[in-house]
């Protein structure tokens, strides 16, 4: 009798252990994948008498399902509420652990302005798909499998509020901004952007880099930062001085500095990486990059007395903080149509901490103006099992109108540099 | 008593493993609602718009039992303020009242989420000419033509109702049709006319008229005939183009849920449009293209004042664009004379 008992209890006890869970097919890896990424880089705002009168929220369709009208209905690969790219962005997915407070912006007030939709900032971002392996040394887990061939992109325009696609209505599943086919070829890695062509008419285009950064061969001990233009046709009040836009011919130049605590505690630039001429992006819309290099510098340069250096803390407005001493690039714009002097229009110093840039409204980069806009560390400082690592990487800075954005690529190397 | 302890346990496990419910998906929709004649008829505020409908024969369509219908039903107080009574209805022609009637209802049932965040998106009524709604992120009051919904989705079994605060009318082919049937812009037309802008009226546009009324002109001491003795070599274009906006489209209340970023651009010189100081209206002047310039930034007036267009009125719409009255000149003639 006490034996048929404790089988029943056994049986009651396994019963939901065994029926509690649902147990989830696991994806199967594509085996003619390509790799792509998608990112929204179109950053204006309505307006109703020049440009569009629509607001920069959309859903990405990869191959819809189209009803009988060809209104798209649903897709297996999507994004939806897919808003306007971080100023940085990482190779890996940094907004997968979402804060219990939901998204959130910090603005010049020191206000918290929460977002009352879900968002999401670039596709796969933390959608739960296969991403790429690591590729030449890098860590591309921001990039998602797909099977290579043709794939039709949709852009579908959604009202910002928290209705899912699929229950969206047809008038508004049919207001499409772009559709068009693309080719994607087997092991290759794209990074795909919706941009805006022609402020003034709102005409949208679709971007698609081949990302060539996976067959090169690159140094270890080196940092590289390349820059590409994508800014489209110049709108009409920019050259009337409504807009402060980046000019259509940006020239760089860049600096590297460390801080030194003698003679006098400041910053110099290290020899050979004092305004350095890089080059004149004459072209717009490129679709190749070529790369500057700066030194990854040794322990000493992140390290004083075992305590990791300083950012500049964008998070903190109080003038009295704690200065900046990590070592850093500088980054000088100018009027290619109108050389000389290198101080150029506008200054991106890369010298802030990426994990609160991109929720801090007031220090980082704003938009083309004259000061200084702070961007992230080229340098990854990343602190696992106790100890520092520091990373060296590959970034790509876009320009688009007014903004710079920032994807960087860590490189995998593990340990702090000798 | 060990006994106990087992029953306990066991029960715990059952009510464990039966506790929650696996509903799936979501509940059915709700089809208690009443039928689209049963809430018109029974509502007070809506009696002269039923009056309407009846009197235009379109009240069949409240009965169907098909996809419903999306009807935009102004208020009591809404045929109030357009100025028609119980009485003037009762005198506006079957064939007219139809017309109008139907340019308030769209086939199947459109509820607010449904509609496109995006300013003047058209769509078709029954008398097949375009309704613009507007509704975005940072208004998102949903207006028809202009006019503010001032109630979203009261919903039918068999539609949606959403009710306006001012009647919609009809619009007629072009602008040229507006400004001619309203003597008060016989000015506007005789200066249009003279200085060779009146057939832009009448292409496909879009475009929006800020016209001044005849007393604006008067204010400034013109009337038909001063502005018929004008001659056009004497003045600029200016005088009476800085009234057309071209190619644009927009009705006064919704020009804040899409500022503009900088002024509008009309041949030689630049509209201003921004919120008025009481942050009711919007105004509007004209300025020269440099009058940012160093020696222009301290001046106010180049050619006219600011002139306020308020929210509440919507404008007439046409077929190609929009007519908004001005009270007064923004753009002197007397001002872009050439000396």
């Amino acid at each position: 009798m006490k034996r048929i008992t404790i089988y029943i209890g056994y049986i009651i006890l396994l019963v939901p252990v065994f029926s509690g869970c649902y147990k989830y097919k696991e994806p199967e890896m594509e085996p003619d994948a390509a790799y792509f990424r998608v990112f929204n880089s179109v950053s204006t705002s309505p307006d109703i008498i020049q440009g569009g009168n629509i607001s920069t929220f959309f859903t990405f369709l990869m191959d819809p399902e189209t009803d009988e009208k060809g209104i798209p209905v649903n897709a297996t690969v999507k994004q939806d509420f897919f808003t306007t790219r971080e100023l940085y962005s990482a190779s890996y997915p940094i907004n997968s652990g979402n804060s219990s407070e939901g998204h959130y912006v910090v603005d010049f007030t020191g206000r918290k302005i929460f977002s009352t939709t879900p968002v999401n900032f670039d596709y796969p971002g933390n959608a739960k798909v296969l991403t790429a392996p690591a590729i030449n040394g890098f860590d591309m887990s921001a990039w998602a499998q797909v099977k290579s061939g043709k794939h039709r992109i949709v852009f579908v325009v959604r009202p910002k509020n928290n209705i899912p696609f699929t229950d969206l209505s047809k008038e508004i599943r049919s207001q499409v901004v772009i559709d068009t086919t693309v080719n994607y070829e087997k092991g290759e890695v794209y990074t795909m952007q919706i941009l805006l062509r022609n402020m003034d008419k709102a005409e949208y285009g679709l971007y698609m880099r081949r990302e060539k950064f996976v067959q090169e061969a690159f140094e270890d001990n080196k940092i590289y930062v390349g820059f590409v233009n994508l800014s489209g046709q110049r709108p009409r009040l920019a050259d009337l001085g409504y807009y402060n836009l980046f000019p259509d011919k940006v020239s760089i130049n860049y600096s590297f500095s460390t801080y030194q605590n003698a003679p006098t505690s400041e910053y110099t630039p290290l020899p050979g990486y004092n305004r350095n001429f890089y080059s004149t992006l004459a072209t717009r819309m490129d679709t190749s990059i070529s790369f500057m290099t700066l030194p990854l510098l040794g322990r000493d340069a992140f390290f004083e007395k075992d305590t990791l250096r300083n950012y500049f803390r964008v998070d903190d407005r109080n003038p009295l903080k704690a200065p900046a001493t990590l070592p850093y690039a500088d980054f000088y714009f100018s009027d290619g149509e109108r050389p000389g002097g290198a101080d150029g229009l506008f200054r991106m110093q890369c010298l802030a901490n990426p994990s609160v840039l991109n929720t801090y409204r007031y220090g980082p980069f704003q938009g083309a103006r004259s000061g200084t806009n702070l961007m992230p560390l080229l340098n990854q400082v990343v602190n696992a099992n106790g100890k520092y690592h520091i990373y060296g990487t590959l970034n790509i800075m876009e320009i688009v109108y007014n903004k710079v954005y920032m994807m960087q690529i860590q490189r995998a190397i593990n340990e702090v540099p000798k | 008593m060990r006994s106990s302890i087992k029953y306990t346990a066991a029960i715990t496990l059952l009510l464990i493993m039966t506790g929650c419910i696996k509903e799936d998906g979501i509940p059915p929709k709700d089809s208690n609602y009443s039928s689209l004649r049963n809430l018109i008829a029974n509502n007070f505020s809506f009696s002269l718009w039923y009056e309407a409908m009846q009197q235009a024969g379109v009240d069949t369509i409240l009965d169907n039992s098909s996809n419903g219908y999306t009807l935009f039903v102004p208020d009591n107080n809404a045929f109030a303020k357009s100025g028609i009574s119980r009485d003037s209805l009762r005198r506006i022609s079957a064939a007219e009242l139809k017309k109008m009637v139907q340019y308030h209802i769209m086939t199947g049932t459109t509820i607010s989420a449904g509609i496109p965040q995006a300013l003047n998106y058209g769509y078709t009524a029954l008398n097949s000419q375009l309704l613009y709604t507007s509704t975005n992120q940072v208004d998102t009051a949903l207006y028809i033509n202009g006019v503010a919904v001032l109630q979203k989705d009261i919903m039918a079994k068999n539609g949606v109702i959403h009710a306006l605060g001012q009647v919609l009318t009809p619009p007629p082919p072009t602008v040229q049709d507006l400004l001619t049937a309203d003597p008060n812009y016989s000015c506007l037309v005789a200066g249009f006319r003279k200085f060779g802008i009146w057939d832009e009226l009448r292409k496909p546009g879009p475009m929006v008229v800020l016209a001044p009324t005849n007393d604006a002109f008067a204010a400034h001491n013109l009337d038909e005939a001063a502005i018929e003795a004008m001659n056009p070599a004497e003045y600029r274009k200016a005088a009476f183009s800085a009234y057309l906006m071209d190619p644009v489209f927009f009705f006064i209340p919704n020009v804040f849920m899409a500022p503009p970023a900088g002024p509008f651009i009309q041949g030689d010189i630049y509209l201003l449009l921004e919120r008025g100081s009481n942050g009711s209206d919007l105004r509007v002047k004209a300025v020269p293209w440099n009058y940012r310039s160093v020696e222009m930034q301290n001046r106010s007036i180049f050619y006219g004042d600011w002139v306020n267009f308020p929210f509440t009125s919507p404008g007439k719409l046409a077929a190609n664009g929009i007519v908004h009255q001005a009270m007064d000149l923004y753009m002197i003639p007397d001002s872009v004379r050439i000396k």
